[in-house]
C-alpha cells in the first residue's frame, strides 16, 4: 500500500509538471497574439488607411486644378501637377516617414470638351480616334432617349441607343444586345460601358478606342444630363480624365495603383 | 525485508522532496511570465486600446475629409486677417508662435471642421490642436496653430489632411484679394512661380486629439 501511495504520488507531481509547462506554452501562444494584432496588424490597416487618404487628396487637388483654368494643353496640365506633386511631398515628408510618387506620361491627361445634352455632331473634318466619350444622364421619363452613331466606315459603325425610365436605363447597340442599368441618374463611359452604377455594360459593342472614325452623331429625345469627348484631333479643351499611376511607399505598405480619376462634372 | 524498506525510505523521501521544489518551481515561473504578459496587454500603463484608438482615428479623419467636401477645409485655412494671423481668433497664440489661435467654440463658428470636432468629440470631452503645417518659399518647414489647447498627452491621436491652395483663390478678411496678390500673407507661398503654375501652396491641417 505504502509502494502504490508513493505512486500515484509521482503521478500527481509528473501531471502537475505537464500542467505547469501547458500554462507556459498557452501564454507564450497569448503573447504572440496579442503582439501580432496590437503591434503588428493595426499599424499596417493604419497605413493603408493613410494610403488611401493619400489618393482622395491626390484626386480632389487634381479636379481643384482642373477648374484653375477653363483651357488646358495637355502638356500645361501635366506641368502643373508635376509642380503640385513637388510641393505636396514636400509637405507630407513633414509628418510622416511617407514615399508618395506620380507619375504622368504621354496622353495620360485626356483633354476634351463637354457641355449640356443637346443634339450635336462631332465631327473635326477628318478621321480621328476617340479618346473618350462619356455621358451623365438624369431626369429621365418612360421613352426618353439618346442616340449615339459613329460612324467608322460605310459598313463598319457603333450605334449605341440609350433609352431612360424613371428608374433604369436601357441600352441597346447595332447588333440588339441589351443591358439595363437600374438608377435615376446614369453616369456611362461610352469607351468601356463603365457606370457609376455598380453594373457595367462592357458587353456590347462600344466606341473603339483604336478605331478611325469620321464622325459621332448624338441625338438627344427628352433626356436631360452632359457629355464628354475627347479625340486625337484636340490640343486645348477641359481636363476630362487623368490616369494617375501612383505609388505610395511606407515601412509598413507599398501600394501602387494605376487608375483613371475622371475630373470632368468631377466635385471635390 | 522490512530493515531494508527502512533504509531506502527517506532516500525517496528526499527525491519527493526534490521533486515538488521543482515543480513548483516550474508553477512559479509559469504564473510570473503570465504575469509578464500582462505587460504587453494594449491598455497596460495607462494608454488606450489600441481599437479605439483606431477607431477615434477614422473618426477624426473622416470628420477632415468631410469638412473639405464643400472647399470649407481650404476656406478655413485661408481666413486670413491682413495681419499675418488668422481673423476671428479669441485666444493666446501657441508656444513660439506670434499668430493668436481659436478657441474650440470660435474656431466651431467660422470652420466645418470645428463644428465637427465639437460636437464629435469636444462634447464627450475630448481636446485637440489644429495645426498647419507647409513649406515656404525657400524650401523651410512652417507652422501655424489655428486651435491650441495645450499640450497633447502620450496617448493623442494624430491624422492629416492635406489641402492645395490656387493662386487665384481669394483670402480673408474680405474674400476679394487673392492668394498671389495678398500683401501680408499668413502662408506664405510655396516657392513656385505664379506665371508658371497656379498652385500656391500645400498645406497639411494636423488634427491631434486627446
Amino acid at each position: 500500500m505504502v509502494t502504490d501511495d508513493h505512486s500515484r504520488g509521482q503521478v500527481i507531481l509528473i501531471g502537475a509538471i505537464a500542467l505547469a509547462f501547458i500554462i507556459l506554452g498557452i501564454v507564450v501562444v497569448f503573447n504572440g497574439v496579442l503582439y501580432s494584432e496590437t503591434i503588428s496588424s493595426s499599424s499596417t490597416s493604419q497605413a493603408t488607411a493613410d494610403a488611401e487618404l493619400t489618393e482622395h487628396e491626390l484626386e480632389t487637388a487634381l479636379i481643384d486644378m482642373s477648374d484653375q483654368q477653363e483651357e488646358w494643353t495637355e502638356s500645361e496640365f501635366e506641368t502643373n501637377v508635376t509642380e503640385f506633386v513637388t510641393l505636396y511631398q514636400q509637405t507630407k515628408a513633414t509628418s510622416r516617414a511617407t514615399s508618395v510618387d506620380v507619375a504622368l506620361e504621354e496622353d495620360d491627361v485626356i483633354i476634351g470638351n463637354g457641355s449640356e445634352l443637346e443634339d450635336r455632331k462631332i465631327d473635326p473634318g477628318g478621321s480621328f480616334n476617340a479618346t473618350y466619350l462619356e455621358f451623365n444622364l438624369k431626369n429621365a421619363s418612360d421613352g426618353d432617349t439618346v442616340d449615339i452613331v459613329a460612324n467608322a466606315t460605310e459598313d463598319d459603325y457603333a450605334n449605341i441607343t440609350i433609352e431612360g425610365g424613371d428608374t433604369t436605363y436601357e441600352l441597346e447597340d447595332e447588333d440588339n444586345n441589351e443591358c439595363t442599368i437600374n438608377a435615376q441618374e446614369l453616369w456611362i463611359d461610352l469607351k468601356t460601358g463603365t457606370t457609376r452604377a455598380g453594373q457595367d455594360c462592357s458587353d456590347l459593342t462600344l466606341i473603339e478606342p483604336d478605331e478611325e472614325y469620321y464622325y459621332i452623331d448624338i441625338e438627344v429625345d427628352g433626356l436631360d444630363g452632359s457629355y464628354a469627348y475627347a479625340h486625337d484631333d484636340i490640343d486645348s479643351g477641359e481636363v476630362l480624365a487623368v490616369d494617375l499611376e501612383y505609388t505610395y511607399e511606407s515601412n509598413d505598405v507599398s501600394i501602387s495603383d494605376d487608375r483613371l480619376i475622371r475630373i470632368y462634372g468631377g466635385e471635390s | 525485508m522490512r530493515g531494508k524498506s527502512n533504509t531506502t525510505e527517506p532516500e525517496r523521501g528526499q527525491a519527493f522532496t526534490l521533486e515538488g521544489f521543482f515543480g513548483a518551481f516550474i508553477v512559479l515561473t509559469a504564473l510570473l511570465f503570465a504575469l509578464q504578459a500582462v505587460v504587453l496587454t494594449p491598455t497596460t500603463g495607462g494608454l488606450a486600446d489600441r481599437s479605439i484608438q483606431s477607431q477615434v482615428q477614422q473618426e477624426a479623419q473622416d470628420a477632415l475629409v468631410v469638412s473639405n467636401q464643400d472647399g470649407n477645409l481650404s476656406e478655413t485655412v485661408r481666413y486670413w486677417d491682413g495681419e499675418g494671423g488668422f481673423e476671428e481668433t479669441d485666444e493666446a497664440p501657441a508656444p513660439g508662435e506670434e499668430n493668436a489661435t481659436y478657441s474650440p467654440e470660435q474656431f466651431g463658428n467660422v470652420s466645418t471642421l470645428g463644428d465637427i470636432l465639437n460636437q464629435s468629440f469636444a462634447e464627450r470631452g475630448w481636446s485637440y490642436n489644429v495645426e498647419l503645417h507647409y513649406t515656404n518659399e525657400t524650401g523651410s518647414h512652417e507652422t501655424r496653430t489655428l486651435v491650441y489647447q495645450g499640450s497633447p498627452s502620450s496617448d493623442a491621436v494624430t491624422t492629416s489632411y492635406t489641402v492645395a491652395l490656387y493662386n487665384e483663390e481669394e483670402a480673408g478678411p474680405d474674400w476679394n484679394e487673392q492668394l498671389k496678390d495678398y500683401d501680408n500673407s499668413t502662408i506664405s507661398d510655396g516657392g513656385v512661380d505664379p506665371n508658371d503654375s497656379p498652385v500656391y501652396n500645400v498645406v497639411e491641417v494636423r488634427l491631434i486629439l486627446w
